[in-house]
């Protein structure tokens, strides 16, 4: 399934485990299906794309991506 | 020690790497689940791909946490009769990428997490333990099943994953218990041979 709001209540920043703030930039029903997530301490964005939202620490994205 | 590990290689055989669970698999994870107090309502499957495993347990609310996008895909669309392509639509099952050493989730957050198949392809074996430590609710449970390398058909797979270039470690039984005891889980050794499953309760 894509992701739900529900799953905001497990999910953190995986750098300093602070809370994240959720930016919906498209939705279906109760589902997010792009949008992005923000550490309120760090200030760090974590893309949610086709669903899937992208929590790799940082070094590990860039690398996944290279 | 974290990394990408083995999953340049998983993002290549995606497509390929869709059966469904053996009924026997089944049984010993339900057994090594049915070890937590009280109700399993989250779960998380570390390195759990497309979800073969993950699909087969009982539980509320089932997340795929892997590093690998493509196999997430998979694991989106999920059903219990079968993998998905990515254009179906979407299962029962959420999906997070992320890095099991290194969780995007939260303190005392979840009440079961499985690794199956799949821990001797993590490079940092111990951030991952005690990442399930962390995340998991006091009486939560971690449950690993992993291949015996003191087995012979456990020797040979680790040879042929080594052959291909896989930078595997397999633990027996014992020493993956001990990595889960450092870590202060109360450990259990549910069932033996090639394939093992070891239960760590949170205490």
């Amino acid at each position: 399934m894509v992701m739900k709001e529900s799953l905001m209540d497990i999910l953190c920043c995986p750098v300093d485990k602070h809370d994240l703030e959720l930016t919906v930039d498209t939705k279906d029903d109760e589902e997010i299906i792009e949008g992005t997530l923000t550490c309120t301490e760090c200030g760090e964005a974590y893309p949610i794309e086709d669903g899937i939202p992208n929590l790799l620490p940082p070094d590990m994205r860039d690398e996944a991506a290279a | 020690m974290h990394g990408l590990g083995d999953v340049r290689f998983f993002d290549r055989v995606a497509r390929l790497y869709d059966w469904v669970m053996p009924a026997a698999d089944q049984q010993s994870l339900a057994a090594a689940l049915s070890r937590a107090d009280g109700d399993i309502d989250r779960l998380l499957d570390f390195g759990g791909g497309t979800g073969r495993a993950t699909i087969a347990v009982d539980a509320a609310e089932r997340t795929v946490v892997d590093i690998s996008r493509p196999m997430l895909r998979r694991a989106q669309a999920r059903t219990a009769s079968g993998p998905g392509r990515p254009a179906d639509p979407s299962g029962p099952l959420a999906t997070v990428q992320g890095d099991a050493g290194r969780l995007a989730v939260g303190d005392n957050t979840i009440d079961a997490a499985i690794v199956v198949d799949a821990f001797h392809h993590m490079p940092a074996q111990a951030a991952v333990v005690s990442e399930a430590q962390r995340v998991l609710r006091p009486g939560g449970v971690f449950v690993v099943r992993e291949f015996d390398p003191s087995h012979p058909l456990g020797w040979l797979l680790a040879r042929g994953e080594h052959s291909i270039g896989m930078n595997s470690t397999f633990h027996t039984p014992a020493e993956l218990a001990e990595l889960l005891a450092d870590a202060g889980f109360e450990v259990e050794i549910l069932d033996a041979g090639f394939e093992y499953t070891v239960v760590g309760t949170n205490r």
